[in-house]
Formats: structure tokens, C-alpha cells, sequence
């Protein structure tokens, strides 16, 4: 399981080679005009804040060792902005381990200083499908099935032209069906079968046009694991977590992001309550 | 520390360059965006070349081996050297040795006997970056990602290696790490220099992951 990142990180490498010699080009005026910051439509973060990708926009985002249910050991996640705040994307690393997934995300109010997004996911997975896991773990999943649906409402505030603020609810629908408790603890040791609401509080510090410094806090409080049984509740001391990373745009349409985490279920995951992340993506 | 005051670094530069950035939602004046493309070929002339740095450091382990501490890192020193080219992109390599420290821990046999022992460590670790230099004013973030090998040298003196979960191993072990990291540097001429850290996540499981802060001195041609 340890290994699972390793699509991602050649995909990275692949793609870093690919531009290697690429130098940025010049901005076509009007896209300087529209302004080339990270704050700007086309540039901004859509990780834990209330914006989406503008219409007809692809992305595509490789990364590993995340500890959020969404990018836990690995990401290659491909977005596309339908238009009207409207985008979808699926995470195909998890996919290609039996994990299917897919989400939708609405930014449906658009002003100066406010901006609040609703989100929807469905996730699930098979433990037949689950080919990576290791032979004793596959046999106790091969009979249970996973499935869970994260709803999210995020509101991001941007007081300034440094300063961001974000702050996200949500509420995990998670239940695992035919699982033994050894089954439930292999889903819920990386929370993807943890039925959760929690809130996230963030603030980004834009430290130069093309860097900011993010800061994340996931604060839940009510965690359970809903199986054949009646619910069995996980205490926050076991589900917190806290990020402090930075993004930087490496040239045009290419950012990165590392970040250090500092959460429980990390040390289940990778043997360190505090460990790294990092993630490249692309908006060709 | 070393992380905060690195931060703390690219937040003052930032502040310097920060009068040519536009509002989210509001027009670039084009005036701004005239600045910022004069900017662009500057930036690319100071990102283009060969450089070497000297690094040292401190490590510090981040997790245990079940209940076995072990801290291979600790004090750290090696040799960091790469090609950027004029987009940023970066290619290079690294080693360093980490001379680690002695661990006087308790164990217990499954009978429930108690008994002391120590965990002597240290490593070597080396292998290739891939990374992307970021212009920040006067400064360079460079964030980079390492995929190379960690030989763990150990000496377990008043226990065995099985009873500590070492099964057959021998010393040294070697296992691969990858090695994700961030640093801000100072080009001034051929003089380049900064700081930084670097988290080896270890994959094998008898060699505990660990947080590198490292100062980078040397040159770029």
C-alpha cells in the first residue's frame, strides 16, 4: 500500500520532463489584463476554497502522501469547469485501485469580497476490486463493499489583495456494508468509511504574485463508523488535523503545492503523525 | 525554526513586489502588466544554470519503528547539485550523511520481563531531484522532489534484532525514501546561498521517516 503513490509520482516526473525546456511564454494581453495573480480566475485554488474552474477549463493534478480522504496516498485528479460555476472531477489514482469516485461542485455565489460553493461526491468501492492491498488485507475486504457521499459548502473571503479566508462544512455520508471489524478498521484507519461532519477553517497569505502560504485546520466534531451494527463513534482526538503548505505557480498553466501535515490518521497511514504532501497541477 | 524564519524571509520580499499585483476580480491596469512582462526575461536570466551547494543541518526522526526509537539523522551534511533551466525547471542530485545519535530506550520480552537497551544509528542518503525554482523578488523558492536510496547503518546493543522487529535484516539497511522539500535562496552573483528543509518518507519499514532543516551554501555558473 505503501507504494500506491508511485503513479503519481511518475506522472509528475513525466510531466516536470515535459516542460522542462519551456520556457514561460508571454501573456497574451488580454490574460494580463484580467490580471496574472494567484488570486485571478485562472489561477486560483479550488483545494478547500469556494471557487471553480472558468468555463472550458481543464485541470489536471498529480500528487501523493495526502492524508484528506480526497488525495489519502495518492492523486491524479483531472477537473473540468463546465461554465457557470459548475465543474466536475474524479481522482483516477483511486479509481485504478477499485476505488470509484466522482464529484460536482457549484460556486453559486460570485461577489467582490464573498464566494460560497456547494460540493457532492459519490465514492465506492469494492473490496473484490481493492487489487493493491496486500493478500491477507484483500481477503478480509474481498466481501465488504464502501460507500460514502461528501456534501460540502465552502465560503471563501478575499478582505485584500494578500489575504484569503475559507471555511468549509461538511458532512461525510459513509457506510460500510458486510464488513468484519477488521475490514472496518482498514477503512476506517484512512477515514474513507468514517461518516464525519467537521469544519475547516483555512487562511491563505499571498506572499508574491505567484506564491501563497496556506494554512488548514480540520476540526471535526461528530465521527462514526456506520457498518451492519449500531454506529461506533471515533473521538477527535483521533480524526483532527492540521496543514500549513505553499502553492506557487511554476510557469504558465503549471502550479505546485507541498504541504506538512500534522493529524492522527496519518500516523496510521504512514507510520508519522507529521508528513508531508505534494501535488503539481496543470491548466493547459 | 528554520522553516518560520524562511517563511518569514519570503513574506518580507513578497511585501517588495507585491505593488504590481491586481485585485482578484478587478482589471490588471496596463500599466502593471507592462511591469510585470519587463520582469519576465530578468526572472529568466537569473534562473538558467549549473549550481552546487554545500548543505548542513539538523534531522530529527518522525515516527517509531512499532515501539523502537531509532534516530538516524540528527546532525547532516552533504553536497546538492544541479541544472536549472530558463523556465525553472530543475534536474539534480543529491548526498548527504547523516551521523544520527544513540537511543537508550526500555523494551519488554512477550513474558512481560522487562530490560533496557540501546539503538545506535546513523545513514546515508542520495539520489535524484526533480524541482522548480520560483522567482520571489530578490529571492529563489525552490521546491524540489527527491527519489533516492537510505542506507541505515544500526547497532542494537543489549537486545536482539528479532526481538526489535528486524527480523533477518542486517545492518545497514537500505531502503528507498522520497523526499519532498522546500528552500529559499539568495543568488548574489555566483554566490548562492539559503535555507530549507527536506522530509524523507521512508517506504521500507524498518527505517523511520524524518524532517531535515538544511543551510545551503555554494555557487551557480
Amino acid at each position: 500500500m505503501r507504494w500506491a503513490f508511485l503513479p503519481a509520482v511518475s506522472a509528475f516526473a513525466l510531466a516536470a520532463a515535459a516542460v522542462a525546456n519551456a520556457a514561460e511564454p508571454a501573456q497574451p494581453a488580454a490574460t494580463a489584463a484580467a490580471g496574472s495573480n494567484l488570486q485571478s480566475p485562472e489561477q486560483v485554488s479550488t483545494r478547500y476554497s469556494a471557487y471553480t474552474l472558468p468555463a472550458r477549463q481543464w485541470s489536471m493534478a498529480a500528487g501523493a502522501l495526502g492524508v484528506g480522504d480526497g488525495d489519502v496516498y495518492a492523486v491524479l485528479a483531472i477537473t473540468y469547469g463546465l461554465g457557470a460555476g459548475v465543474q466536475l472531477n474524479m481522482n483516477l489514482a483511486h479509481a485504478s485501485v477499485g476505488l470509484l469516485n466522482a464529484g460536482a461542485s457549484w460556486h453559486f455565489i460570485d461577489t467582490r469580497y464573498f464566494d460560497l460553493k456547494a460540493a457532492l461526491g459519490v465514492w465506492y468501492g469494492h473490496g473484490d476490486w481493492f487489487w493493491i492491498a496486500e493478500p491477507l488485507a484483500k481477503k478480509i475486504l474481498s466481501k465488504i463493499d464502501v460507500v460514502k457521499v461528501p456534501l460540502e459548502l465552502t465560503a471563501s473571503s478575499t478582505p485584500n489583495r494578500w489575504l484569503q479566508f475559507d471555511l468549509g462544512l461538511q458532512y461525510d455520508y459513509a457506510r460500510i456494508f458486510g464488513a468484519s471489524s477488521q475490514a472496518d478498521s482498514l477503512f476506517t484507519d484512512n477515514q474513507l468509511g468514517l461518516t464525519q461532519v467537521f469544519v475547516r477553517p483555512g487562511a491563505r497569505l499571498f506572499i508574491a504574485d505567484n506564491t501563497a502560504f496556506e494554512l488548514f485546520a480540520r476540526l471535526p466534531f461528530y465521527s462514526a463508523v456506520v457498518g451492519e451494527g449500531s454506529p461506533r463513534t471515533v473521538p477527535f482526538k483521533h480524526t483532527w488535523a492540521v496543514e500549513a503548505g505553499l502553492r506557487s505557480r511554476f510557469t504558465r498553466g503549471v502550479f505546485g503545492n507541498i504541504r506538512l501535515n500534522y493529524a492522527p490518521v496519518s500516523d496510521l497511514l504512514y507510520g508519522a503523525r507529521f508528513y508531508p504532501a505534494f501535488e503539481v497541477e496543470f491548466r493547459p | 525554526m528554520r522553516v518560520v524564519v524562511a517563511f518569514a524571509l519570503a513574506f518580507a520580499s513578497g511585501f517588495g513586489a507585491r505593488g504590481a499585483r491586481a485585485q482578484s476580480a478587478g482589471p490588471q491596469p496596463v500599466a502593471t502588466a507592462a511591469r510585470a512582462a519587463d520582469a519576465a526575461p530578468r526572472r529568466r536570466a537569473s534562473l538558467r544554470g549549473f549550481d552546487v551547494l554545500a548543505t548542513a543541518g539538523w534531522g530529527a526522526h518522525t515516527g517509531k519503528i512499532v515501539h523502537l526509537e531509532l534516530a538516524p539523522y540528527g546532525a547532516s551534511f552533504g553536497i546538492d547539485l544541479g541544472y536549472t533551466w530558463s523556465s525553472g525547471f530543475r534536474l539534480g542530485g543529491y548526498f548527504f550523511r547523516s551521523l544520527g545519535r544513540s537511543v537508550h530506550q526500555p523494551g519488554e520480552t512477550p513474558s512481560g520481563r522487562a530490560y533496557e537497551f540501546t539503538a545506535d544509528t546513523s545513514s546515508l542518503n542520495g539520489g535524484l531531484s526533480l524541482g522548480w525554482d520560483v522567482p520571489l523578488d530578490q529571492l529563489v523558492l525552490r521546491y524540489q522532489l527527491g527519489m533516492g536510496v537510505t542506507a541505515m547503518a544500526w547497532d542494537l546493543r543489549g537486545t536482539s534484532p528479532r526481538t526489535e522487529n528486524f527480523g533477518d535484516d542486517s545492518s545497514p539497511s537500505l531502503g528507498v525514501h522520497l523526499a519532498p522539500g522546500v528552500s529559499l535562496l539568495w543568488p548574489y552573483g555566483l554566490f548562492e546561498g539559503g535555507l530549507g528543509f527536506e522530509y524523507l518518507a521512508q517506504i521500507k519499514d524498518t527505517i523511520p521517516s524524518g524532517f531535515i532543516g538544511t543551510l545551503l551554501v555554494g555557487v551557480k555558473l
